[in-house]
């Protein structure tokens, strides 16, 4: 019969075992408890922005939330669909992208800026290509098209960070690298993405290019 | 030698060797990696997402890429500073210089004292001096902007708050340089037993509160024109319409940017003196036969932290009162210093303390370390006779109690430990944390206090004057204002608002001394309803005479036809009524009185408008009557100078390059970008190493069981 080694007497060894079997489990319990939040609050947060959607007024996706949903992301070459909160708090990115106060929101004139934690809502970014096309819903159900036009890293020790509010770009900035544990790292990768004009406005733009 | 052929966990060992050095040399390993990585976790706790210190709007760099050019315009600064007594009177030169091979029309947001009364300012061009004029802002920016468009260089200079100004420069030709220079008054600070005074260098990003206007309806200056338009990193608000004003770029040292200053300092303090320091910099002192000449050690320094200068008389030698006049034309100007009673302090009465702690994101760094170290100094200090609570704000206010406590051993360790878990993350959204501290319990018997521990960082300063003056009530508002640049407008006009007083502390070593002297405070003003005999026609300001705390002198300004043979000052102490009386025999006649007077009036002046006596229309002529006629800076006059010859005159080449001089991130602060990572793969890499290590050790174990 095999003795199993922690029936019986309990060893120094044993217990320095079931200690560490045990502090493993709340590590992965940790890591699976904030990767499972980040999924599971999504579709909740998919439920609020339909809400606000329909009624035009600010939705909790939880009673006790202390953020609301701002903008759809899609990202269709990336299969991705995220809903972004109000705010880059902690609090928020722990449940969705967050939209970066004091940035201008979707269909507004500005710079708008959104981050997301790189180990998940923003995992996808490293693979995101310039020219890749994602779209940003507003708040009044219109969607606007964005072309990926670059990709930086930077440093945040030492480089500006361009937020032009005379432009109307949009800014995803998550941590770089991507598959680094350090939890504070020092770098940050943003993607850079311009609007592509409606159809009528490129007309237009291409007869004054013409005169 | 057949042993070794039958497999190891079928031999039965009654006396198993043991192998205690793998064993022991594996485990070590393991605690090793684990502790290590333990401490990794423990020392990045700070980077946790789930509590992170988060970018707020008032911590952004930004540097517009469109055509705003943050590289081109070098900037270098000199002040040179006399003071004579308690009156600063400084020459500030900023000299830009041009690095590029265009033109380049620059702008540069930079702060001065909150007291500071600009009243002069000239521009050179090679040796050529052009004087500038005072103007109505309005048609200061007119006149400006026709001379850049006509190729003539030119500077504007503008108040945005008290303390923030900004400054334009057109036309500035490739490679060559134009001095701006201005000339602004001060009063140093007394207290107790020694002087100081502080010139800002940079400021902390403000926080904007409100929400964005749409661009259609922005306040016309900000988008009226090209040259003007000078866009920041915020947007104009409901709260906050100047927000682009109000919100340059930052640069840090690392970025290569560098703003240097260098100054000189020649100190006439009429006392003999016993020290002189600066707290934030290494000075050179030469003591001569007119005072002393002091310089900085190393010559130059980073404009990233505010100087302040301490000198210290004597101790017999300290000051108790004093009298200075100026005469302009038909009218007498006069400033007069008198030093509180010294009474015993009185015996502490029961009060109720609410602490307020900003933990918004422009307290990361040094900041959040210094505003903690005060407040766990403050609570230790508390006795059974307090009650305090604690309220710490972002976003939103949280408070530690419900209700103030009494501060026992229990409550006072709950609020240390409570201290001590703070992070500094998110806005700065000051209205709620105020009402909620003011809203706190009322009781006439107790004395009911505010401390308000803040960098100030915030841009609708004005709105919240307001709400202290409607709030406060009963309550006393003390501010302590953290950091290397904290928005002293905000840090001495809430205090003044709130009847209290305000303390800095720019450095943790700060902390006891800064502390204690509050607390001194704390315990009660030493003189009430304060009046001065001043002649029964002078205009006199501050018109009502604020409480006296300890050590802090009263100073009050008068413009009057006659100096009378003495000016009488009275008002209660706790056990008597205090009077004196300061002759003018030995009054001093200085320039500059009469400036500091009419920065008093304005300052007055926007108090009744923030109180609804005045409409914003009449704030606005009086203000411009009173700057204009003593050739005075403020919201609503400006400073213009335009050079007589035209410089560029290739009006069909390219238009000059828009440039920005950016602001050095203050010492000790951090840029707050998001935290975008999360402890996920770390701990799914402890949880690995764990896993592995208990593994191992069964592996061991069952293998050694069965050996």
């Amino acid at each position: 019969m095999i003795k199993l080694p922690f029936a019986g007497k309990a060893t120094p060894a044993g217990l320095l075992s079931a200690f560490f079997l045990a502090a493993a489990l709340l590590c992965f319990g940790d890591s699976l408890w904030i990767s499972g939040k980040a999924v599971v609050a999504q579709v909740l947060i998919k439920g609020a922005w339909e809400d606000t959607l329909e009624t035009g007024a600010e939705q909790k996706p939880w009673a006790w939330a202390d953020t609301w949903p701002v903008a759809a992301i899609h990202f269709p070459s990336q299969n991705e669909k995220l809903y972004a909160l109000a705010g880059s708090h902690g609090s928020s990115l722990a449940f969705g992208p967050g939209h970066l106060d004091g940035t201008a929101l979707p269909g507004e004139q500005g710079t708008k800026v959104f981050s997301a934690h790189r180990d998940t809502h923003f995992r996808f970014l490293e693979h995101v290509a310039i020219g890749e096309v994602f779209n940003i819903q507003q708040k009044d159900g219109r969607w606007q098209h964005y072309r990926v036009a670059d990709t930086r890293i930077v440093d945040i020790d030492s480089a500006p960070w361009v937020i032009d509010p005379a432009s109307n770009e949009v800014q995803l900035v998550t941590c770089y690298p991507f598959n680094s544990m350090a939890p504070n790292p020092t770098k940050r990768y943003i993607v850079v993405g311009l609007p592509i004009p409606p159809a009528s406005e490129r007309g237009r733009q291409l007869a004054r290019l013409r005169m | 030698m057949i042993k070794k052929r039958i497999p190891r966990d079928l031999i039965f060992d009654p006396y198993p060797k043991r192998k205690p050095a793998v064993f022991r040399r594996f485990l070590v390993l393991l605690l090793v990696g684990l502790s290590t990585a333990i401490a990794a976790l423990h020392v990045k706790a700070e980077g946790d997402p789930e509590n992170a210190p988060v970018v707020d709007a008032g911590a952004l760099t930004a540097v517009s890429n469109n055509g705003l050019r943050a590289d081109v315009l070098h900037l270098n600064t000199h002040a040179d500073i006399k003071i004579n007594g308690l009156l600063v009177d400084v020459t500030y030169h900023q000299r830009f210089k041009n690095r590029s091979d265009e033109w380049v029309n620059g702008v540069y947001t930079f702060p001065l004292p909150e007291n500071a009364a600009v009243n002069d300012m000239t521009i050179r061009i090679g040796e050529r001096i052009i004087k500038g004029e005072i103007k109505e802002r309005a048609d200061a920016r007119k006149i400006f902007e026709k001379a850049v468009k006509e190729g003539r260089r030119a500077a504007l200079t503008e108040q945005q708050r008290p303390n923030l100004f900004t400054q334009r420069i057109g036309n500035i030709p490739p490679g060559e340089e134009i001095e701006v220079t201005l000339r602004f008054l001060d009063i140093a600070r007394f207290q107790r037993d020694h002087f100081s005074w502080r010139l800002p260098t940079t400021l902390t990003p403000r926080f904007v509160p409100g929400t964005p206007l749409q661009l259609a309806d922005p306040p016309v200056e900000v988008v009226n024109s090209q040259l003007s338009g000078f866009a920041g990193w915020a947007l104009a608000t409901d709260e906050v319409d100047d927000a682009p004003l109000i919100t340059p770029p930052i640069a840090t040292a690392s970025s290569g940017h560098s703003n240097p200053l260098s100054l000189t300092v020649s100190l006439q303090a009429g006392l003999e003196l016993a020290r002189i320091d600066a707290l934030y910099h290494q000075l050179d002192i030469r003591k001569e036969d007119q005072g002393h000449h002091i310089y900085l050690k190393e010559g130059q320094s980073e404009m990233d932290r505010d100087f302040v200068l301490q000198w210290s008389p004597v101790a017999s030698a300290s000051p108790t009162a004093a009298l200075f006049q100026q005469q302009l034309g038909n009218e007498k100007y006069a400033m007069l210093m008198v030093m509180p009673p010294q009474h015993p302090q009185p015996q502490a009465l029961p009060r109720d303390i609410i602490f307020i702690i900003d933990t918004s994101g422009s307290m990361q760094g040094q900041s959040i370390v210094q505003a903690k170290a005060s407040l766990q100094l403050a609570v230790s200090k508390l006795t059974l006779n307090d009650r305090f609570n604690v309220i710490a704000f972002n976003d939103r206010p949280l408070s530690m109690f419900a209700s103030p406590q009494i501060a026992d051993e229990a409550t006072t360790r709950m609020a240390k430990g409570w201290i001590a878990a703070l992070q500094a993350e998110g806005g700065t959204q000051m209205a709620p944390a105020l009402s909620a501290a003011f809203m706190q319990s009322d009781e006439p018997e107790r004395l009911q206090q505010v401390v308000f521990i803040t960098d100030g960082a915030v841009g609708n300063e004005s709105a919240l004057f307001s709400q202290i003056k409607a709030q406060a009530k009963q309550k006393r508002l003390f501010t302590v204002g953290i950091g290397s640049a904290p928005n002293s407008y905000f840090m001495t006009k809430a205090a003044e608002y709130g009847r209290g007083a305000f303390e800095y502390i720019g450095d943790v070593s700060e902390v006891n001394q800064r502390m204690n002297r509050l607390f001194d405070r704390l315990n009660g003003s030493v003189a009430k309803n304060i009046s001065i005999g001043w002649p029964q026609d002078a205009e006199v300001f501050p018109a009502n005479v604020p409480d006296l705390y300890r050590d802090e002198p009263v100073l009050s300004f008068a413009r009057l036809s006659n100096m009378p043979n003495a000016v009488s000052v009275s008002g209660e102490t706790a056990s008597q009524e205090w009077r004196r009386s300061v002759s003018s025999e030995h009054v001093t006649n200085t320039n500059g009185i009469g400036a500091h007077w009419a920065r008093k009036k304005i300052a007055h002046i926007e108090d009744l408008g923030r109180n609804g006596e005045l409409s914003e229309d009449n704030v606005k002529t009086q203000i411009i009557d009173v700057a204009l006629t003593h050739r005075l800076l403020s919201r609503f006059t400006a400073f213009v100078a335009v050079d007589t010859q035209i410089a560029r005159n290739d009006s069909a080449l390219r238009p000059p390059l828009r440039a920005v001089v950016p602001n050095m991130l203050a010492q000790g602060q951090q840029l707050a970008y998001p935290r975008t990572a999360t402890r996920a793969q770390l701990m799914l890499w402890i949880g690995a190493l764990c896993l592995l290590a208990g593994l191992g050790i069964l592996l061991v174990q069952w293998r050694h069981r069965h050996d």
